[in-house]
């Protein structure tokens, strides 16, 4: 999970285009369907929390810069 | 007149201005430079027209001028729309004159007239010149070139905060259907007038010294009608404009042929509200693909499924011929062995015409097995018999 954190959405969506590849193309077999699966799922659901929550670093980060930026 | 009574001031100024008045009755065209230009409460406009030297800069001729209010209210309004820009200083212009000579207040060229269209040749040939300059330094297009961010989330808004525009920008992207989360932050600046240039430069300075905070500049301005816009043509802007290293999009709201600013810019819409509609789309075409790929995924994990269950199916089909051919083989075996046993069979040695004596049950191999009165059984092929022997 904290690496999940690093992760940028670029990434997760390369790694989810790869994921496809896999399933789509290789014999991959059963067993690592589920993990696969997994690792999906959890892609998705970290790509839609970026469009649509609230990240509270970028809003500290933004809150802290306006704070110093100079006022015209 | 006697020629050596002195003339007063008066009357040499009036023979100058009917002097004036006779040899140049007409009304001129000319075509100068406006250095000056200042409205009266009473709604006249004076001027000062120049003409330099095309190659040093320097003035080669300068002449005051009236534009009287009852003309002003008529022309003005009709070169700003014509040109789509405010009648100011630095402008070229084509006016019709009449020359003036005032006793008092001197030389003056009253304006009646005005022709836009050569000021819009002038600002157009001007433009032109700044493209190709940009062109020239291979810095036209940079901005265009730059990749737009997969999420335009952290958004650095160039504007006016009194604009309306500004409020229409931050309502949308607020306001969006899909429920997009985007992060704005305001650097002021003026968005009509002479400090534009200066204004939006200095704000692109801000941006710049922290990058990494922001994925997009957008520069906007609402109220479509203002018609001021050679405040965004300027080769300063377009030039830190295009090298700037993040995408602009340009929405200053105005309906002519695109502004220098907007053709550096990476991208350019008319309004505030369309930039922000931009921004919605380009996060809307995220979200369906990753609903896209969601749905490959499934489609691939069935289809995966699928041809897992056809694969033990063609086992299950091939188990049964598998079976019978490996007991087809175990059976030619066993009658391979069955011939070569029967081949090396006792019985097939007694068909030949020999015999095999048995006494007590056991093989007698020597004569020496064998007693005088012992029982002895022969066996033959095709049965056996019981003897008793007399003679050792």
């Amino acid at each position: 999970m904290e690496n999940k954190k690093e992760l940028s959405y670029g990434e997760a969506i390369a790694q989810l285009e790869e994921i496809i590849v896999r399933i789509q193309e290789s014999n991959t077999d059963i067993d690592s369907l589920t993990s696969l699966l997994a690792r999906a799922q959890e892609l998705i659901t970290f790509c839609r929390g970026r469009l649509t929550e609230v990240d509270e670093n970028i809003k500290a980060l933004l809150d802290e810069f306006s704070y110093e930026a100079p006022q015209h | 007149m006697n020629s050596n009574e002195p003339l007063t001031l008066y009357a040499l100024n009036n023979m100058v201005r009917c002097t004036l008045n006779d040899a140049m009755p007409s009304r001129y065209w000319v075509t100068g430079e406006l250095s000056e230009v200042r409205e009266t409460t009473a709604g006249h406009c004076y001027i000062e027209l120049v003409q330099r030297n095309e190659a040093t800069g320097e003035l080669v001729a300068k002449a005051r001028g009236t534009i009287w209010a009852r003309t002003y209210a008529l022309l003005r309004p009709y070169f700003v729309e014509e040109t789509g820009q405010n009648f100011v200083a630095g402008l070229k212009i084509l006016v019709q004159v009449s020359v003036d000579f005032h006793e008092l207040y001197g030389f003056a060229l009253d304006v009646c007239d005005i022709e836009p269209a050569f000021t819009v040749g002038d600002m157009e040939r001007r433009r032109r010149q700044i493209i190709k300059r940009l062109e020239d330094e291979g810095v036209i297009g940079l901005n265009k070139e730059l990749p737009f961010p997969m999420l335009p989330q952290r958004v650095a808004v160039i504007s006016s905060p009194t604009a309306a525009g500004y409020d229409d920008f931050c309502d949308q992207l607020a306001a969006n259907a899909y429920g997009f989360v985007f992060y704005t932050h305001l650097f002021p600046s003026p968005m009509q007038g002479a400090k534009v240039e200066e204004g939006i430069i200095a704000a692109l300075g801000s941006i710049a010294r922290n990058l990494d905070l922001w994925d997009v500049v957008v520069i906007i301005r609402g109220g479509g009608a203002t018609s001021d816009l050679s405040c965004f043509d300027t080769y300063d802007l377009a030039n830190n404009c295009a090298q700037f290293p993040l995408p602009i999009i340009t929405g200053i709201g105005h309906h002519r042929d695109d502004t220098l600013l907007d053709i550096v810019a990476h991208t350019r819409v008319k309004t505030p509200t369309a930039a922000a509609e931009l921004l919605v789309h380009a996060m809307a075409a995220q979200a369906a693909y990753i609903e896209t790929m969601r749905r490959d995924i499934a489609d691939a994990v069935r289809n995966a499924i699928a041809a897992s269950g056809r694969h033990l199916h063609t086992l299950m089909q091939r188990l049964p011929v598998a079976t019978a051919l490996l007991m087809q083989r175990h059976s030619h075996r066993l009658d391979l062995w069955k011939q070569q046993v029967e081949a090396a069979s006792p019985k097939r040695i007694l068909a030949m015409g020999y015999s095999i004596t048995t006494c007590n049950g056991k093989v007698v191999r020597s004569v020496k097995e064998i007693r005088q009165d012992a029982t002895i059984v022969t066996h033959l092929a095709d049965g056996e018999f019981t003897s008793r022997v007399y003679d050792e």
